[in-house]
């Protein structure tokens, strides 16, 4: 019974390990396609391919100390019991996920792809995908480009349109959650 | 602990290739693809408006004062704000570009679900905003 278990074991392990392996080449291929791209493109205007390389320069550099502080948030969250985490998640009330991954969404800086990890980790650890919907739908809301849109609209706009986008980010993960509820017969 | 830090980052490069992949294509995108015409594609109907500016603000991303810049120029150009509404709201909330590496991370069926979803939510935080915005 017991070689049974570690052969099916042995068995998932294996086809995991080639899902990863096929997603790892799947990635190589769509940035190769993606570089070829630019290649053509390089022959067809220089001028906007110049450009679009400056421009992504610009956005990698801009990402280096996101990344950095996302890897510190992962290191810490790593070395936090995973079974104690899970559990804590597990039984924290659905409503506080969403209003924490809401107002974490809300702080959190930078482009969204850089947070990607960051909330893969979470969902491993426990964590379903509807707060990390609420997660990245909160990031319509830009703290720190609030003064800027308050100067093209005005502020009564930007209070209402803040705290719609807060409501509703809550409501677009609970709405997930519930997608992903097994059917009843 | 030394285990875990090189674990985390090896968890983080193992998406770089993706990552990287995209800030890419969002640099094509923002070269090659022009705002100028954008006002263009509005009517004057409120409603087919707003999901105009909820699916052009699902197709292009990047910077949101990006946005914030377009749509004051949507907004100089006469276009309602309901569609301009939902256009800042979908370019932040939806990623047709990130899609990609959303859906490796959590799954195809997330990433189109929370796609779908946010181009609609959009739409609707878009009509109570700017309702209230008008009734208060």
């Amino acid at each position: 019974m017991e070689n049974k278990n570690n052969q099916k074991q042995n068995n998932q392990n294996h086809q995991k390990g080639q899902q990863k392996k096929k997603s790892s080449n799947t990635s190589l291929i769509f940035l190769g396609v993606v570089v070829l791209s630019y290649i053509v493109l390089y022959f067809i205007d220089s001028v906007k391919t110049i450009a679009a390389i400056n421009y992504v320069i610009a956005i990698i550099l801009e990402i280096i100390p996101i990344l950095l502080i996302v890897y510190v948030i992962m290191v810490i969250f790593s070395l936090l019991d995973e079974k104690k985490l899970k559990k804590a998640i597990d039984k924290a009330p659905k409503l506080l996920k969403y209003v924490l991954m809401s107002i974490l969404g809300t702080i959190s800086h930078g482009p969204i792809y850089a947070w990607y990890p960051f909330l893969k980790d979470l969902n491993e650890k426990g964590l379903s995908r509807g707060p990390i919907g609420t997660f990245l739908y909160s990031r319509g809301i830009k703290l720190t480009l609030i003064p800027m849109l308050v100067s093209f609209f005005d502020l009564k706009f930007v209070i209402i349109l803040t705290i719609t986008t807060l409501v509703f980010s809550v409501f677009e993960g609970f709405l997930i959650d519930v997608s992903y509820l097994p059917k009843r017969n | 602990m030394k285990t875990k830090l090189f674990k985390t980052a090896k968890a983080l490069v193992k998406n770089m290739p993706i990552m990287f992949s995209v800030i890419l294509l969002l640099g094509i995108v923002k070269e090659f693809i022009t705002f100028d015409k954008v006002a263009t594609l509005f009517t004057s109907n409120t409603l087919i408006d707003t999901g105009i500016g909820s699916l052009v603000g699902s197709i292009f991303a990047g910077n949101s004062m990006n946005s914030y810049i377009i749509a004051r120029e949507l907004q100089v150009a006469g276009i309602s704000l309901y569609a301009i509404t939902a256009f800042l709201i979908s370019w932040v909330t939806v990623g047709l570009l990130q899609a990609p590496i959303e859906a490796k991370m959590f799954g195809t069926s997330f990433a189109v679900k929370r796609n779908i979803l946010s181009a609609i939510l959009a739409m609707v935080v878009s009509l109570i905003t700017v309702t209230l915005w008008g009734l208060i």
